[in-house]
């Protein structure tokens, strides 16, 4: 398995339901019924970093976080 | 490789933020100012018409970065500090206190704001643009539950404050010249289903006129302890109002572009690359730039778009060279109702219902020309939206996120 060296946070309660985040890095996140963020993978491995950095840009009210763990 | 040393961005919002992390993000080590000309650390707008109004937010909630993480942006991040004038040759910008910043690479993300009513219909009037606007108009409708507040202008910002007045208990007027308001952003049976939405919780929403005139003795000194107003309609309606709300659109901040050779129509104009001249670049709610896709400038006052364009402006200002071509996306929300748009709705598409029901509390339309897809709304259906908008971005052949090499 592959070590992920980055920790994905989220502020669900300021999610607008976009969904950018999901277009952006689907295996890292999805969305709830009603759209709100769910994180997949909170500890991404190393391939997903990319896109899962990408979530965090796209996203429009600024709820993603990557912090290095 | 990029020889930009040195990169100026106006304005402090959404977009110019989005360019300085982005920049910073892929690699970018060089000099940057951030120039913001109200005193408040860069915050959020979309919160300002429904959670910090409706006080379920305190204003630190809505800021775009916490504290700790614009210092990692070591940008020189000044507050309270406009840009006065451009001088393009000299590749200097003036700022309101007197100092002048050189540039390598300059960019324009001063937003907008709002239009006003004729001066003498608009003494003591909000409108809501800033957050100071927003605790002000929260300010007077927490302190009179029952304020009777009047709403000029039925767009998205009217009706979102509309929502947020009532739950605060107030009793709220819309007033719009337009017939059918909205049809041009929602297509015709949002639209007349969002005002129902509003008619069904107590808005008076009122069509086809006009602000006639507003009278009273306004306090323009304290604006939130005015009224009451006199509002007479071009109808011929007349009625009090404690408070007046002037919601009817804004444009775009280029005063201190004048004379600076930077051509400016309704927006800064700007290429497929979001360039506007040598070494200027501009993003948000201020550009107008040629959608390679659409083949026309278009400028959009989007808060997606002031991220995804202050993105690709910073990766062109680092020598992508990649025009910028989003499918756009926008939501509003009114009381438990969450609409959201992506693509265009072009006046005369074909719409169709692609899930649920027109008359349930959850629905998708899509919008077709020449048999392509180019528009999707969904009425409470986010998580549906998601996958319109992936077909609607292979639809149109764009990303809405422009890729990029980025590492951390």
């Amino acid at each position: 398995m592959e070590a992920s060296n980055v920790r994905v946070t989220i502020d669900a309660d300021k999610c607008i339901a976009s969904g950018s985040c999901v277009l952006a890095a689907p295996e890292v996140f999805t969305q709830d019924d009603d759209g709100i963020v769910v994180v997949l993978q909170e500890a991404p491995p190393a391939h997903l970093q990319d896109q899962a950095r990408q979530a965090m840009r796209a996203c429009p009210a600024a709820v993603i976080w990557l912090e290095d763990s | 490789v990029s020889s930009v040393q040195s990169v100026v961005i106006v304005g402090a919002g959404a977009a110019g933020l989005s360019v300085a992390q982005s920049l910073r993000g892929e690699g970018y080590v060089g000099r940057l100012t951030l120039l913001g000309d109200e005193a408040e650390l860069p915050y959020d707008r979309p919160p300002l018409s429904k959670q910090i109004l409706a006080g379920s937010w305190d204003p630190e909630r809505a800021r775009l970065l916490p504290e700790d993480r614009i210092r990692t942006l070591q940008a020189d991040l000044r507050l309270g500090a406009s840009a006065a004038e451009l001088d393009t040759g000299a590749h200097e910008v003036t700022v309101s206190d007197g100092s002048v910043v050189g540039y390598d690479a300059l960019v324009v993300a001063t937003g907008i704001q709002p239009r006003q009513l004729p001066r003498e219909n608009s003494a003591g009037a909000h409108v809501l643009r800033t957050m100071a606007d927003s605790l002000r108009l929260r300010s007077m409708l927490s302190r009179s539950p029952g304020a009777r507040l009047v709403i000029v202008g039925a767009g998205f910002l009217g009706l979102e404050v509309a929502a947020t007045a009532r739950r605060l208990g107030a009793e709220v007027v819309v007033v719009e010249p337009l017939e059918r308001p909205l049809e041009n952003r929602l297509g015709a049976f949002a639209a007349a289903r969002l005002l129902a939405l509003h008619q069904s919780n107590g808005v008076r929403v009122l069509t086809g006129t006009a602000i006639e005139s507003v009278t009273g003795h306004p306090n323009t000194v304290q604006p939130e302890c005015d009224g009451p107003h006199l509002v007479r309609l071009t109808s011929g309606a007349v009625f009090e109002a404690d408070a007046l709300l002037v919601a009817i659109g804004c444009s775009p901040r280029l005063d201190w572009l004048a004379g600076s050779g930077i051509t400016v129509s309704d927006g800064v104009v700007c290429d497929e690359f979001c360039k506007a001249a040598a070494d200027v670049w501009a993003a948000g709610d201020v550009a107008r730039w040629l959608h390679p896709g659409l083949d026309k400038h278009i400028r959009l006052e989007h808060r997606t778009n002031a991220t995804e364009q202050g993105r690709a402006v910073a990766l062109n200002i680092l020598g992508a060279q990649r025009p910028f071509r989003p499918v756009p996306f926008f939501w509003t929300d009114h009381y438990e109702t969450k609409i959201q748009v992506s693509g265009f709705l072009p006046a005369g598409a074909k719409c169709e219902l692609a899930e649920g029901s027109l008359t349930a509390d959850s629905f998708v339309q899509t919008f077709w020309q020449a048999g392509i897809l180019v528009g999707v709304l969904g009425w409470n259906a986010a998580r549906s939206m998601t996958k319109f908008r992936r077909t609607l971005m292979s639809a149109q052949d764009a990303t809405s996120v422009p890729e990029t090499n980025e590492r951390s």
